[in-house]
């Protein structure tokens, strides 16, 4: 074990944070708003993803095709949320996860024919040389990434603490009926939420696409821990999410470094369902009211 | 010949607070053996809390709860309701999933008799088909006493809502409960309804069912119950018999009073 | 009354003779009917667990590989006897899932389907990482053919029968525990937790009960895949595995044991209906589902039930005046 090595996981670790802490606001948003935890989220992901592969290989310029991708997965979130799952919002939690489930291998599915089973990469955004760390490769990329995750975090907050529209929408994640009466459009709410989500994946997948092949159903693991991430935060808050979803990144990397990938998921996962257990019995002790969470 | 009055139920001391707020703060009371008890006061007074504590579906955080002598405050609702209490819900808590029938519902209410399991199923069904048929022919009886019995293979979701309390009411009386927790049954039942039940009530005391009723009816409270305890605010301000009740100051202030008003919380 | 036994005799019959009927012209289509038990079987548990006691379960797929392993290392690596791997793999599941229900359900919605789809994500990590074990990641090869009391039963033909036979016997045990006091006290678990303690009704020992039964016959199905396929690989143990189960089961209709049997078949033969064009074959199962949860949320098994009412009010009016409710 040198340093070298133990920088290099770091920045594994940052980019995995970064996609985590990504999906996970991402999930956080959607759930805050809208009660449901979606199962399609990952779908975002890759369409982001392979949505600028596709757009810069026609030779649309890096940052329009970035845009014109976010663009699409808004649409698209939207789009899903209006016509798929409000009419299934009322229905018992089984319903509604096995519909986010139908969408998310709808969606694959989708993917699939558009993109085919190969892998496809793109370029990174600025240089393909590594910087040398203390002979750890520290890749551009990652750089990229960081700085596009904390600027999406900005960009959250601002929106959320600044604009009437994000304060709407925190006014019907904290307490819908309220928020009704007072003339918010919980229709409205509910469409953006599922835009900022789906945008959100969208740009996770884009920014890590020069890192990674990107294939069809690339989208299911980042989406998987982002539910652990979400549920080691409780689904508290934005800033949770974004903590654990590093936590998260960090604890797998250093497990894949210095054991293996294996034992990373297994611990991961553990560390999911003992977080969880912990909860539950801190919680049970003061009510019986036994919605999910 | 004497009659010596046991103590069914004997709370003593009980306070429970939910983030910081107290909602029963040091109750004490008593429920004597084949009684109707009545816990009455305004709304939000900890009274449901108190219920919820008896049953066993939240923990208190101090005093201790006898029924019959032994304590049940640590015991889980189940082991509470096998010990002879039952309840039923101011907010009704009837089962509607998987296309259930008031009928399967009342059922659910013997499972301290039939003892269902899963090896049971699938290996002695000629002995659960007897038991079956006994909780079925005790099921239609319970439905016949309260007058539902037409609505037998009907979804709870169909009937009214005095109905609908009924079906809940069959239910808890189906395992021949030693004490019965009711939480505002006459809430919504219009004056015939309220006679009729209160009929009900006196059969099922004759029965040898002592009953505690928390109820905002005062026909009900001042004709059916023979002990009061008043609680508001999580604290007990009076206890007594539906007289002396009446003529407490301190109700008359909780119910009505300036001070009730100005201590605004 | 009739009607239902007719039914279902004619489904007995139908695949009792399967194998010298349409199984005959091709051992491929005696292999397909053997997948199709086994997953019917891997179907109705899980409805059990989740469309009975209402518990949203990702992690049959852990105890499917647990059967599977346990049994595919005990008979190749062991020599020890198909049935007796099966038994133990079904005790060890039995044990494990006891374990880890007790704990786990106490979780409820989204937390339980979170931390049951971990459940698989370990279990599949412990296959590859336990190399010596159980092969890893390229798999655990020799498993030998089932045998009984000596009979090897090498043939689909004579395999089918051992598949079909256990298959019968699992959805009638769950149909024994639905239909009795039993399946009542799930459906009140599954209704209102709390109510139903007030009633008696200790819900973690009859959730973990519940938990245990449907981990018990994963792991019998999967024990009968090991011996099918005579390899095993631990990508067909996934999460995928477990989402694609639940899938089965909501789209055939959840909560009726027939529907999530009938899911089974459907998604395991849609790849055979859409050779051609298989790769629309995700798309398509994506839309069906779609269209079934937002028109049709009793699943196909609704759906035939409805066309079957439809049918025998057309054919005679008597059958229908009787009104017999199921």
């Amino acid at each position: 074990m040198d340093i070298s090595q133990i920088i290099q996981f770091t920045f594994s670790g940052l980019t995995l944070g970064s996609i985590y802490a990504l999906m996970a606001v991402s999930l956080s948003i959607v759930y805050k708003v809208s009660r449901v935890i979606s199962f399609a989220q990952g779908e975002f992901f890759v369409f982001g993803a392979l949505t600028m592969i596709t757009l810069t290989g026609l030779g649309v310029w890096a940052p329009i095709a970035f845009l014109l991708s976010i663009l699409v997965a808004a649409l698209l979130g939207a789009a899903i949320e209006q016509t798929l799952i409000r009419p299934v919002l009322n229905s018992p939690l089984g319903t509604i996860v096995t519909m986010t489930i139908a969408v998310s291998l709808a969606l694959r599915g989708l993917a699939l024919l558009i993109w085919g089973r190969g892998s496809h990469t793109s370029e990174p955004f600025s240089g393909v040389e590594p910087i040398r760390i203390m002979e750890a490769a520290l890749q551009m990329q990652v750089l990229w990434i960081l700085g596009t995750t904390l600027l999406a975090l900005l960009v959250i907050w601002l929106f959320f603490e600044k604009t009437m529209l994000g304060i709407a929408i925190r006014a019907v994640a904290d307490n819908s009926f309220g928020a009704s009466l007072m003339g918010i459009s919980i229709r409205k709410v509910n469409l953006l939420s599922w835009s900022w989500g789906s945008a959100l994946g969208a740009v996770a997948g884009m920014v890590v696409a020069p890192l990674y092949f990107i294939q069809y159903a690339s989208g299911v693991l980042p989406m998987v821990n982002g539910f652990i991430a979400i549920a080691i935060s409780g689904l508290r808050s934005i800033p949770a999410a974004v903590i654990a979803g590093f936590f998260l990144g960090f604890v797998e990397a250093y497990s894949i470094g210095f054991v293996s990938s294996q034992f990373a998921e297994i611990i991961v996962f553990t560390v999911l369902i003992v977080v969880l257990m912990i909860r539950t019995k801190t919680a049970s002790r003061t009510s019986f009211d036994e919605k999910g969470m | 010949m004497t009659k010596t009055t046991t103590q069914l139920l004997e709370v003593e001391d009980l306070t429970k607070a939910f983030s910081g707020v107290a909602a029963i703060n040091g109750v004490s009371f008593t429920v004597p053996q084949g009684v109707i008890k009545a816990l009455i006061g305004p709304n939000g007074a900890g009274k449901t809390t108190m219920l919820n504590m008896i049953s066993g579906l939240i923990r208190p955080d101090s005093g201790t709860i006898l029924f019959e002598g032994n304590g049940i405050r640590r015991s889980p609702p189940h082991e509470i309701s096998r010990k002879g209490i039952g309840r039923t819900f101011q907010l009704l808590r009837l089962f509607t999933t998987n296309n259930a029938t008031v009928l399967e519902n009342v059922l659910l209410g013997a499972n301290n008799l039939i003892k269902p399991n899963i090896l049971k199923s699938v290996f002695l069904r000629r002995v659960i088909n007897a038991q079956e048929q006994e909780a079925r022919e005790a099921a239609f009886e319970t439905l016949r006493f309260l007058g539902i019995e037409d609505t037998a293979l009907l979804s709870p979701l169909a009937l009214s809502f005095g109905k609908q309390r009924m079906v809940e009411l069959a239910r808890a009386l189906m395992s021949s409960p030693k004490l019965l927790l009711l939480d505002e049954p006459a809430s919504g039942l219009n004056d015939a309804e309220v006679d009729g039940f209160m009929e009900t009530l006196l059969t099922i005391r004759a029965k040898g069912i002592t009953i505690l009723v928390i109820e905002h009816n005062m026909k009900v409270v001042m004709n059916l119950a023979e002990h009061i305890t008043v609680i508001d605010f999580g604290e007990k301000i009076a206890e007594g018999t539906p007289y002396e009740i009446a003529s407490n100051p301190n109700v008359i202030r909780a119910y009505l009073g300036d001070d009730h008003i100005s201590e605004g919380e | 009354m009739l009607r239902r036994y007719a039914t279902g005799a004619a489904i007995l019959i139908f695949l009792g003779l399967y194998p010298v009927t349409f199984g005959a012209t091709s051992t491929y289509h005696c292999a397909i009917m053997i997948v199709l038990g086994i997953y019917v079987i891997l179907a109705v548990s899980l409805d059990l667990l989740v469309g009975f006691a209402g518990q949203l379960s990702l992690g049959h797929g852990a105890f499917y590989a647990i059967g599977a392993y346990t049994s595919g290392i005990l008979t190749a690596t062991y020599q020890m006897s198909p049935t007796g791997a099966m038994v133990i793999g079904a005790c060890l599941t039995g044990v494990i899932a006891a374990i880890l229900g007790w704990s786990v359900l106490s979780l409820k919605g989204y937390y339980l389907a979170m931390a049951t789809m971990g459940l698989t994500a370990i279990t599949h990590s412990v296959i590859i990482g336990w190399q010596s074990l159980t092969g890893g990641a390229s798999g655990l090869r020799d498993v030998p053919a089932f045998h009984l009391f000596g009979l090897a039963l090498e043939s689909y033909d004579s395999y089918y029968y051992v598949v079909w036979i256990l298959a019968i016997l699992v959805v009638l045990a769950c149909l024994a525990i639905v239909r009795s006091p039993m399946g009542r006290t799930l459906m009140a678990l599954h209704s209102d937790e709390a109510a139903a303690s007030t009633l008696g009704i200790n819900c973690s020992f009859h959730k973990t009960c519940t938990f245990v039964a449907s981990a018990v016959f994963a792991s019998i199905a999967g024990s009968l895949y090991a011996h099918y396929m005579g390899f095993l690989a631990p990508d067909d143990f996934s999460i995928f595995t477990s989402i694609h189960l639940l899938v089965m089961v909501f789209l055939g209709g959840v909560g009726t044991l027939y529907g999530a049997a009938l899911g089974a078949i459907f998604l395991k033969l849609l790849p055979e209906l859409t050779h051609t064009f298989q790769d629309y074959e995700l798309l398509g199962s994506g839309i069906i589902l779609i269209l079934i949860l937002v028109f049709m949320p009793q699943g196909l098994w609704g759906l035939l039930s409805i066309a079957g009412r439809k049918m025998l009010a057309h054919l005679s009016v008597q059958a229908e005046s009787k009104g017999v409710r199921q």
